[in-house]
């Protein structure tokens, strides 16, 4: 069967206020099963990638596809119930709701799609797929360490089904155990034909598995090989 | 073609007389009819009280709901003066009244320096209902509800001067003059600056040192003078006053006035004065349709024309000028809906907060301390010395036992991975965020804990993330803001315009420009800092750092956001300030490392809130470990790439 | 004893119109950065639609029916200030005092059509109870109810429903909101429907004790401003809080001390308690500093 692309970005042009565009000319293409990575120093404009295609920020040129469907001017809930999900950077929840409102949420937002029964066990299944997160479901997401606040963040990418995963450095000051956790999520995710874009900030855990690789550099996204030496990255990241 | 009378038209002290006669001219033509030169009178007695309500809420952006309290009190001290002092000629009485309100008007500020927004409205509001409380309470002095009724007339001179008179409206017109004129003196001065730069970005204001609680309590004391001696000549207008005459509604018609004449405009107030009183006129008759006719004004104006008709006259001129369309002010974003948290923190000039960072929450990597002992001592001035600081939010250690040291004319280069606390570190340094433990030292002097503006004033200085200007200044007048600190002249002397503070002006917009040249900007000197091109923004920053005379600068991401060229033209203007005789120490915090490698001899590596390394910094750029810490951990890069090289992806 | 319960009873009863009042404030400035300075207005119309409704309806119906049109008032007020505004770019400052002049036309719109200047009422339930030598009337006690019902209703609405959860995400965190697909704009929406509503009722629950004119509401409506923002402003259940205590603080100081300062009381004490505790009495932490 062909592979046909979940995800399509042409010449996105993404910027700030009156700043130059921190994002020029970016393209992407997603197929099923894939996961995307895009490397690159701080500041390089990855995370604002990752807004603009979720329709958290505007775009200031390009086009963004879904399935297909032009979403470059949709808003965030459409793109979600659409089944594009974004992963926000820092491990962000909603510190002053609770683990399973946290999860309910995403739900709710999509509403009428799914039964108050449905709701209850998808929030379910969430909370027993995460261990943790089944321990702590009446916590107030706030109090959780950085670790367990991105496992929350895993399952609400993951609650409502969503085909198309964005994680904006799913890693970042975590313990190496938790990164190995979510990337095995992500592996599960690609196996069951969700299209992953992940970006990060570090190259370890990263370039392995994925099927395209980007390094995200002077607001422009340069191909990079997976194959290439640690010498060739460094070159990339620090000039 | 310089044109020399339009530059003389646009003088204070020829608009004020042109204010003056014009009133004057007005009453001309209503003499004879004492209800239309009685009008006037009230339109040019509101014109002071909106004038007044215009310096806080208009040029200092407060929301300061409680004039027409100060108005009261000027109103009831003229006519209490006047009655227990009757020997004295009621001049006094309205000095008294202006120097009693302008008194409460500063206290008035004290207490509510901190507040602001909805806070600081509900606050004057409680003081303004306050005053009519306490006006209606205090029957002994202030006759109680029922009010004063043998105020005492106005007199000149021996002579009285009855209300509905032309020298009755000739004294409110040189009151009308005098307050324009001060009020345009105050705005033009370094006074004028500070407010402005408070009400567009806090942030800015205290990064070059303008204190806050001084320049609020001014502005309420100067409004609260003015305030006064409008309620000094409606008290001899009316020749009656009770506490009911001073209520809320009285403050919403005055508000009226200052929006649709247009708030922070010189001269907002006297449209908003003539439009009020033709409005007032204009309803008298409608009865209960008059409120109806009001409040849709009032509504209209507010959201349609956020400049009041003054700002829509600009806006026309602007484009009469320039033949080009102008854009409405302040059009909507088009497009999906933005997050504000996303939007106003990787924003625009003017978004308050987004140069503090705060939770750049690293976890605590291996605090190993080390040491900054590369510099090399250096014979002139003293060090700035980061001693072992740390500070955390809610449990996480953002800045973790960080020593560092920078001698002025080096150039040093703070980097590392984001969270890694380079932003945090400099808020600590510059008196933003209190350490919990360690200390910022300049010399011996201990700066620790120090506000802001006062860490500013003694000499570090800083830009930030995203520029942090104040859009409605010049670019001139932000540098300006730096400049002024080393005035010589007092602020009542820049109030009153007079000579010393005259030559300070004209000695620092001279300044001013060279700064701007040796950043390269200086073409764009008299443009508005809001409407110029981000990357002359963010050289406008370190103009106006440099402006601060400063021993040190933090640049935090001073190249972000630059074209090529805008970044080469900035190092070598860094390069060069560094370089000059009496250079400032400077930090760069960078995540472009080529403008690091050009730039800085010297470089701290911070990673996960401790320093990892430091030193020359191509040694530094080629560590192992700080490559690893920008690409992550070494144990993995071997497999990494056996696997890679193996085969396609996993599973 | 009587007294110290009329006193009381007094207080809540007043107190509760004022937690409506701070309450709705509190909704709406939390989900859209508006402070709604037309409270009092709202208020008006409440208290006008009860003067018409009640002749013929049951209370409780004529009081249902109060809060369904504070929702479609709401619905009004967020199209033409929170969206109106948003397309001008204007800023929230310019947007709170857009509230007070759409409340000021509500207000004289009101004047010009009625012709009563007080808007009146019959008591919900006539007669009084003598209660250790105190006689307080019935309908104080009907008007706690009510007032109770609600602040209870909208507690939980806010804090345990989906909806009021959403509205939470939505003002604390505001970009996990619209990431995990939620539609701000309609929880904006609900929050202006649910915050007029409050308000609305508050006025026509008010209205059969103390007669509201468009003259008295700007007082009515500080005194629940100044309980919102003591109890702390962020937080619908402290807003109330604050309103109550604000309330009881009033009345004691009335009948103990003085009722012709009671103003002058009023407006110190929230005086001074911005200048000591600008974050509110239980520590509200968006607190807006210079």
């Amino acid at each position: 069967m062909a592979d046909v692309a979940q995800l399509s970005v042409e010449g996105l042009e993404v910027g700030y206020g009156r700043a130059a565009s921190v994002v020029n000319d970016v393209s992407l293409e997603l197929g099923t099963g894939k996961e995307t990575v895009i490397l690159g120093p701080n500041g390089a404009g990855k995370s604002t990638l990752l807004l603009a295609i979720a329709g958290l920020l505007p775009v200031r040129s390009g086009r963004i596809s879904l399935h297909g469907t032009d979403i470059t001017s949709a808003s965030p809930h459409e793109r979600v119930r659409l089944g594009l999900v974004l992963g926000l950077e820092g491990h962000r929840v909603v510190n002053e709701l609770t683990v399973e409102d946290n999860l309910r949420l995403s739900l709710y937002s999509i509403g009428g799609r799914w039964s108050r029964r449905e709701v209850k066990e998808r929030v379910e299944r969430s909370l027993g797929r995460f261990e943790i997160l089944g321990k702590y479901r009446k916590r107030l997401a706030g109090t959780m360490s950085g670790g367990e606040q991105q496992m929350l963040v895993m399952a609400r990418l993951f609650i409502t089904d969503a085909s198309v995963l964005l994680v904006d450095e799913p890693s970042l000051g975590l313990s190496p155990l938790i990164i190995k956790r979510v990337y095995e999520m992500l592996g599960e995710a690609r196996q069951a034909g969700k299209s992953t874009v992940v970006v990060e900030q570090s190259a370890n855990d990263v370039l392995r598995g994925s099927d395209s690789s980007y390094v995200l550099r002077n607001s422009r996204l340069q191909k990079f090989d997976a194959g290439a030496s640690r010498e060739e990255l460094a070159r990339a990241y620090l000039g | 073609m310089k044109r020399p009378w339009a530059s003389l038209a646009r003088g204070p002290v020829v608009q004020s007389a042109g204010l003056l006669v014009g009133i004057i001219i007005l009453g001309q033509f209503a003499s004879g009819d004492p209800y239309w030169v009685g009008l006037i009178t009230t339109g040019t007695i509101l014109y002071i009280l909106a004038a007044s309500l215009n310096l806080l809420f208009g040029y200092a952006g407060l929301f300061a709901l409680g004039q027409q309290g100060l108005y009261a009190v000027g109103a009831y001290l003229s006519v209490i003066i006047g009655i227990h002092l009757s020997s004295l000629p009621w001049i006094v009485d309205v000095i008294g009244a202006v120097l009693g309100s302008g008194l409460i008007g500063f206290l008035l500020a004290l207490p509510t320096a901190r507040l602001r927004g909805e806070y600081l409205a509900l606050a004057t509001i409680a003081f303004g209902a306050g005053v009519q409380a306490v006006l209606t309470v205090w029957i002994n002095v202030t006759g109680g509800p029922d009010g004063l009724p043998d105020v005492p007339e106005a007199s000149l001179f021996g002579h009285a001067v009855v209300p509905g008179s032309q020298e009755f409206l000739w004294i409110t017109a040189v009151g009308a003059a005098l307050t324009f004129l001060i009020s345009a003196w105050m705005i033009g001065s370094r006074l004028g600056r500070s407010l402005r730069a408070l009400r567009d970005n806090p942030l800015a204001s205290q990064a070059v040192g303008i204190n806050p609680v001084v320049t609020r309590s001014i502005a309420f004391a100067a409004a609260g003078a003015m305030a006064g001696l409008a309620g000094a000549l409606f008290a001899a207008q009316q020749l009656f006053i009770s506490p009911d005459q001073f209520d809320f509604t009285l403050l919403i018609g005055v508000l009226v006035a200052v929006l649709i004449g247009g708030a922070g405009r010189r001269f907002g107030p006297i449209i908003g004065a003539i439009a009020l009183t033709a409005l007032q006129k204009a309803t008298n008759g409608l009865g209960s349709m008059e409120g109806v006719i009001y409040a849709s004004l009032l509504a209209l104006v507010i959201l349609g024309l956020p400049g009041g008709v003054s700002g829509a006259g600009e806006a026309l001129v602007r484009r009469l000028r320039s033949g080009k369309a102008a854009g409405i002010a302040g059009a909507g974003v088009a497009g999906p809906v933005v997050a504000p948290d996303i939007a106003a923190a990787n924003g625009t000039v003017g978004a308050a907060g987004s140069g503090i960072a705060v939770a750049n929450g690293a976890v605590v990597a291996n605090g190993t301390v080390v040491h900054d002992t590369f510099s090399h001592s250096s014979p002139d001035g003293r060090a700035l010395t980061i001693d072992n600081v740390s500070v955390q939010f809610g449990g996480v250690k953002a800045v973790s036992d960080v020593s560092l040291t920078v001698r002025r004319g080096e150039v040093v280069g703070l980097i590392g991975p984001n969270g890694a606390g380079k932003t945090t570190l400099v808020n600590i340094a510059t008196g933003v965020l209190r350490p919990s433990r360690g200390e910022v030292r300049l010399g011996d002097e201990h700066l620790t804990g120090l506000s802001a503006h006062v860490v500013s004033r003694r000499g570090v200085t800083r830009t930030f993330q995203h520029p942090q200007l104040s859009p409605a200044l010049s670019v001139q007048e932000n540098v300006m803001l730096g400049l002024d600190r080393a005035s010589t002249a007092t602020l009542g002397e820049a109030i009153l315009h007079l000579p010393r503070s005259r030559a300070d002006e004209r000695r620092f917009r001279a300044e001013a420009v060279s700064l701007l040249e040796r950043v390269g900007i200086a073409h764009h000197a008299n443009a508005l800092a809001g409407s110029v091109p981000y990357g002359v923004q963010r050289r406008l920053e370190v103009a106006r750092a440099l402006a601060c005379d400063p021993d040190f600068i933090f640049l935090d991401e001073a190249g972000a956001g630059l074209s090529e060229e805008e970044r080469a033209e900035l190092i070598h203007a860094i390069q060069e300030v560094a370089s000059s005789h009496k250079g400032p120490g400077i930090v760069v915090i960078e995540h472009n490392i080529s403008f690091v490698r050009q730039l800085c001899a010297r470089s701290v590596v911070l990673v996960g809130g401790s320093v990892l390394t430091t030193g020359e910094t191509d040694t530094v750029l080629r560590d192992e470990r700080v490559v690893d810490a920008y690409l992550g951990g070494p144990a993995a890069a071997e497999s990494d790439v056996a696997e890679i090289t193996a085969g396609p992806s996993r599973g | 004893m009587g007294t110290i319960i009329s006193i009381l009873v007094d207080a809540l009863a007043f107190g509760g119109v004022y937690a409506l009042l701070a309450m709705g404030f509190s909704v709406i400035l939390r989900s859209s950065r508006v402070a709604q300075f037309g409270a009092g207005y709202v208020a008006l119309v409440g208290g006008l639609a009860l003067a018409h409704l009640s002749p013929g309806l049951p209370e409780w119906i004529s009081l249902i029916l109060t809060l369904v049109i504070g929702a479609v008032l709401g619905i009004v007020l967020f199209l033409a200030i929170a969206k109106l505004g948003a397309f001008f770019g204007a800023s929230e400052t310019s947007l709170s005092i857009a509230a007070l002049a759409l409340g000021l036309l509500i207000g004289s719109i009101i004047d010009k059509a009625t012709s009563a200047a007080v808007q009146t009422a019959p008591l919900f339930v006539n007669g009084y109870v003598t209660i250790s030598g105190a006689a307080i009337e019935w309908n104080s006690f009907f008007t706690i109810g009510a007032t109770s019902v609600v602040l209870i209703a909208t507690y939980f609405l806010v804090g345990r429903t989906m909806l009021g959860k959403a509205m939470t995400a939505v003002c604390r965190a505001p970009s996990v909101a619209a990431a995990s697909g939620l539609r701000i704009d309609l929880i904006v929406c609900a929050s202006w429907m649910i915050g007029t509503a409050l308000m609305t009722y508050a006025g026509a629950v008010l209205t059969p004790m103390s007669p509201i004119s468009s003259d008295s509401v700007l007082a009515l409506a500080l005194k629940g401003f100044a309980g919102a923002i003591i109890g702390g402003v962020d937080r619908p259940a402290h807003a109330a809080a604050g309103a109550l205590l604000l309330a009881l603080a009033d009345t004691l100081f009335v009948r103990y001390v003085s009722g012709g300062l009671e103003d002058l009381f009023v407006f110190g004490l929230v005086f001074v308690l911005l200048t000591l505790r600008p974050g509110g009495l239980f520590g509200s932490e968006r607190i807006r500093y210079a």
